[in-house]
């Protein structure tokens, strides 16, 4: 596992407390890429696994807007794009066989190495989500907030075009409304 | 052959630990294998020198102590393709250490264990007996990623 440099460690019990789970996403064998919520400020956020020793399990955290996560998940747009497209840090977490947070950094997403950013290649699968109806209804209680909406109407003859390839998930959004908020 | 599970002293920490619906059954089924560590292919993710994965002590800690396999060989090789695309920063040897190169096609009998849990994804769960050895249930091989990370299947 690389070395990285814990400059601006978080209290971790703190840190930890802050974060509420929602759903695994990518779940194979073992969750891969889960959905957290800022308890406080309700901001989304990806924690993906991207290394492991006989010690930790390394996952690599970063803020997902509403917004791209609707666009995350009808493919429209990849785990890379929700990684460069969001605030120029990122956070990383070392999780020991306790589940303690240990190591927790905040660093700049140009620094992380290649190795650790997200493929460009990873979209959204909803057989790799394993608790799918859980991650339907979470996003529509997102959609059922008081916040800056726009019909979805609106986004298929402009941001967001559906086709048929669209997956079931997709669909299912359809009738729903879309936070502008980025 | 004895119908005390392999590793029952992890699982009774755990309750209905397998779940009262798997079931022993004859049934061909596909793993991930290592060809050149075919011994260190069986064992379960619990019992790797790793730490688990997930977020606290709910995630799968039962499952852990049994073995992943799917239902068709296709479903094997998509779920590996997609853990090898996410493997982040670990390196092709590591990546085969843990998880294989290989796919191989076990025939299990009812004597070997229970099964069950079958997910969206082709996924089952395998919990062992006592005096199951898998490497003799194994039909077949077959390799799916070279040395340098290409597939070949």
């Amino acid at each position: 596992m690389e070395s990285l440099s814990f400059k601006n460690r978080s209290n971790n019990i703190v840190f930890k407390q802050l974060f509420e789970r929602i759903v695994d996403i990518i779940h194979i064998e073992s969750p891969l890429l889960t959905l957290f919520k800022h308890k406080y400020n309700g901001e989304l956020y990806f924690f993906q696994w991207i290394d492991r020793d006989t010690t930790y399990n390394r996952w690599l955290v970063y803020s997902c807007s509403t917004y791209k996560l609707n666009l995350f998940l009808q493919r429209k747009l990849s785990l890379s794009d929700i990684f460069f497209r969001g605030t120029p840090n990122c956070i990383v977490i070392d999780i020991d066989r306790d589940w303690e947070w240990q190591n927790v950094a905040i660093l700049h997403k140009e620094k992380l190495s290649k190795a650790y950013q997200p493929s460009e290649n990873i979209f959204f699968d909803e057989i790799d989500c394993l608790a799918l109806d859980k991650l339907t209804d979470f996003v529509r209680s997102l959609h059922d907030k008081k916040s800056q909406y726009i019909p979805t109407n609106y986004l298929k003859s402009s941001v967001i075009s559906q086709s048929n390839s669209m997956p079931k998930y997709s669909k299912k959004l359809s009738n729903t409304y879309v936070s502008t908020s980025y | 052959m004895s119908k005390v599970f392999k590793y029952q002293k992890y699982l009774q920490e755990y309750p209905d630990c397998p779940p009262k619906s798997y079931a022993e059954t004859n049934f061909q089924v596909f793993r991930w294998v290592n060809e050149n560590a075919i011994n260190k292919s069986f064992l379960p993710l619990n019992l790797l020198k790793y730490p688990p994965m997930g977020f606290d002590k709910t995630d799968d800690m039962c499952k852990s102590y049994g073995l992943s396999v799917f239902n068709t060989f296709e479903n094997a090789l998509a779920k590996y393709k997609k853990l090898y695309l996410m493997k982040g920063g670990l390196s092709h040897e590591d990546f085969i250490e843990g998880k294989g190169d290989s796919i191989a096609l076990l025939d299990l009998k009812i004597t070997h264990g229970v099964i069950g849990d079958l997910n969206k994804q082709g996924h089952l769960t395998l919990h062992e007996y006592i005096g199951t050895d898998l490497i003799e249930t194994i039909v077949n091989i077959t390799k799916i990623i070279d040395k340098h990370g290409k597939f070949i299947v």
